[in-house]
């Protein structure tokens, strides 16, 4: 039996992730505004997507701009073609980039969508942001949903990007953890080039912390906690 | 590359290791029950998936993930021909760790890049001179063995001069700690801390003028009443000689202490060089825990023991030390279960709560209750110039 949403209560960022992570064989429809796409996936990986005259990875970066409409799983439903080779992780943290640098939607739109937050929640949020970005050694913050939409920052740089990779060093920490039998995730430390970004997941939100050169991961994530509580 | 994990297996720590190629297929494997290749290669191929989305999208080379659990901790160094995963304990002392597994690393690197040369069976020997090349640049990413041997130098110089010159610091930590080499960091650089009395310190210039140090004239000329550097260009070793007094955020007096031990300050004096920084970062933190680990609580004169006594005569009448002491106590029993072990753990617990015990009991002068009446509303500290 088909599974049937809408795009605000999850999005198609969080149905690749789903889909990937349970290793599924399966074809999404989505339709917005009249218009549909689909997007298919065969154990685990995305292999094929389509809207209009799209296809491939393209058509991936559009659907992923749709702000709201509706769709519809089923499950070991095989792809018609495969037009895609790329990882989900790579499609993803593209399309964020893409829609970031404006190639199709704002993040002001984006952020229209779930974003289950109120404004009080928002304002708490950016004092979180703040109070975390006063521990030594850190540098900026950014407070990110789980799906990508960014609650408060305090960054240097573009908070959507830095926030991105908060959410997917968080998602792959998880989902190693569980399959390593190691978990639950505390914290991660991603080193990039210079920078290193300490990640802490809380129930509905990841945080990134930039570390300064000196700073010490653990200290930081110590003080961090406390914050978070 | 089944040596090349052993030695990173041999860490203490660490749990075991494994390698997978660019395509996330096992390559080695060194890891203990229940760990097996079902447990293991989703996890790898998720790490992979991220490390490469990453780098192609944020066009930043991803060098190495550091993930804690509850229990436990994964390092993943990017081989950039595949990855090396290292599970071990959740507490393990990650720069000490970095020492053998960035040059395991980067052997790793070339022998995956050179598959046919694994194959042939061949260069078995070169692998082998490989690793032993290895363990050798092991050694000289940490220093400590040479500095503490130029520190014995100097101080025997200097005593045969009649000088009482004594170590502080990070390598003082060193030389009296059996626990260092597991708890403490690896040094950053090569820099001696050294403790001399002011009417010592022209006399001193001799002595590490002969050893081959130049002093900074400049600096000496300007600060030279509490601090003097020296430079020895060859070795590439500085001296950095703290003169009756060691000043950063409090001021700690080596009047009558440095005759009390051989090589280093006494012990209670190097605690308190530790205890009295106020932003006390990582390598100042696994400092105090060695220190403690392994020194027992003694009396005013047991100088190879932590004079509680000594220390808590500091804070009776310094609001300000017994301030930053008992904050930095805490807080680094607070941290301890990310940085030791369990016997360590225990031992080190029992230690701190019994130096707070005796800080807390000790009689209070009255100027010290006077500053105390102000409490944190005034800063109770100096801010050290480094």
């Amino acid at each position: 039996m088909p599974l049937e949403g809408s795009l605000q209560e999850l999005s198609l960022t969080n149905i690749i992730q789903l889909n990937c992570n349970e290793m599924n064989t399966a074809t999404v429809v989505l339709i917005h505004e009249g218009r549909e796409g689909t997007v298919c996936f065969a154990d685990g990986a995305v292999v094929h997507a389509a809207v209009e005259d799209l296809v491939g990875e393209e058509a991936v970066y559009e659907l992923l701009s749709w702000p709201d409409g509706s769709f519809i799983v089923e499950q070991g439903q095989a792809a018609p073609d495969r037009t895609i080779s790329s990882n989900w992780n790579s499609l993803l943290l593209e399309g964020i980039r893409r829609l970031d640098e404006g190639d199709s939607v704002t993040w002001d739109e984006v952020e229209v969508e779930p974003a289950p937050i109120s404004s009080d929640d928002g304002d708490d949020m950016t004092r979180l942001a703040r109070d975390l970005k006063t521990i030594g050694g850190v540098e900026g913050t950014v407070i990110i949903s789980h799906d990508g939409v960014v609650f408060a920052s305090e960054i240097d740089g573009n908070p959507e990007k830095e926030g991105a990779v908060a959410v997917f060093v968080g998602n792959a920490a998880k989902e190693a953890g569980e399959t390593m039998q190691l978990a639950p995730f505390d914290w991660g430390l991603i080193t990039m080039g210079n920078d290193r970004m300490l990640v802490m997941e809380r129930p509905t939100f990841f945080v990134g912390l930039a570390l300064g050169e000196k700073a010490s991961p653990a200290l930081v994530s110590a003080e961090a906690a406390k914050i978070l509580g | 590359m089944e040596q090349l994990l052993a030695d990173i297996n041999a860490v203490a720590g660490v749990k075991g290791s494994f390698v997978c190629d660019v395509e996330g297929a096992l390559v080695a494997l060194s890891l203990p029950e229940p760990f097996d290749e079902a447990r293991i290669l989703p996890a790898t191929r998720t790490i992979l998936q991220t490390i490469q989305g990453l780098e192609t999208t944020r066009r930043r080379k991803v060098q190495e993930l550091d993930i804690l659990f509850r229990d436990a901790r994964m390092v993943v160094k990017n081989l950039r021909v595949g990855c090396l995963y290292v599970v071990c304990a959740r507490n393990i002392n990650v720069p000490l760790l970095n020492l053998t597994a960035n040059l395991t690393a980067k052997k790793l690197t070339e022998i995956l890049k050179q598959p046919e040369a694994q194959a042939t069976g061949g260069p078995a020997v070169a692998v082998a001179e490989e690793e032993a090349a290895a363990r050798e640049e092991v050694a000289i990413a940490d220093p400590s063995a040479l500095l503490l041997a130029r520190a014995r130098e100097t101080i025997g110089a200097a005593a045969r001069r009649g000088i009482c010159l004594r170590l502080l610091g990070g390598m003082a930590v060193k030389a009296i700690c059996d626990s260092a080499a597991s708890i403490t960091l690896p040094p950053e650089g090569l820099d001696l801390d050294l403790a001399v009395y002011g009417k010592d310190r022209k006399q001193l210039d001799l002595v590490v003028e002969d050893l081959g140090y130049e002093p900074q004239r400049r600096f000496n000329a300007l600060h030279g009443r509490s601090r003097l550097k020296y430079f020895n260009e060859q070795q590439g070793i500085a001296l950095d000689v703290f003169v009756d007094t060691f000043h950063m955020c409090h001021r700690l007096a080596f009047a009558d202490r440095l005759e009390l031990s051989e090589l280093t300050v006494p012990v209670a004096d190097l605690l308190l060089s530790k205890l009295q920084i106020v932003q006390m970062g990582e390598k100042d933190l696994r400092d105090i825990y060695a220190i403690l680990f392994d020194h027992e609580l003694g009396h005013l004169g047991e100088v190879d023991s932590v004079e509680a006594s000594y220390i808590g005569s500091i804070c009776s009448d310094d609001w300000g030390w017994y301030k930053t002491i008992t904050l930095n106590l805490a807080k680094s029993l607070e941290l301890v279960d990310d940085f030791l072990v369990d016997e360590e753990r225990e031992v080190y617990i029992s230690r701190a709560r019994q130096l707070m015990q005796v800080v807390e009991a000790v009689p209070k002068s009255l100027r010290w209750q006077a500053r105390a009446r102000i409490g944190e509303a005034r800063r109770w500290y100096d801010l050290p110039e480094e």
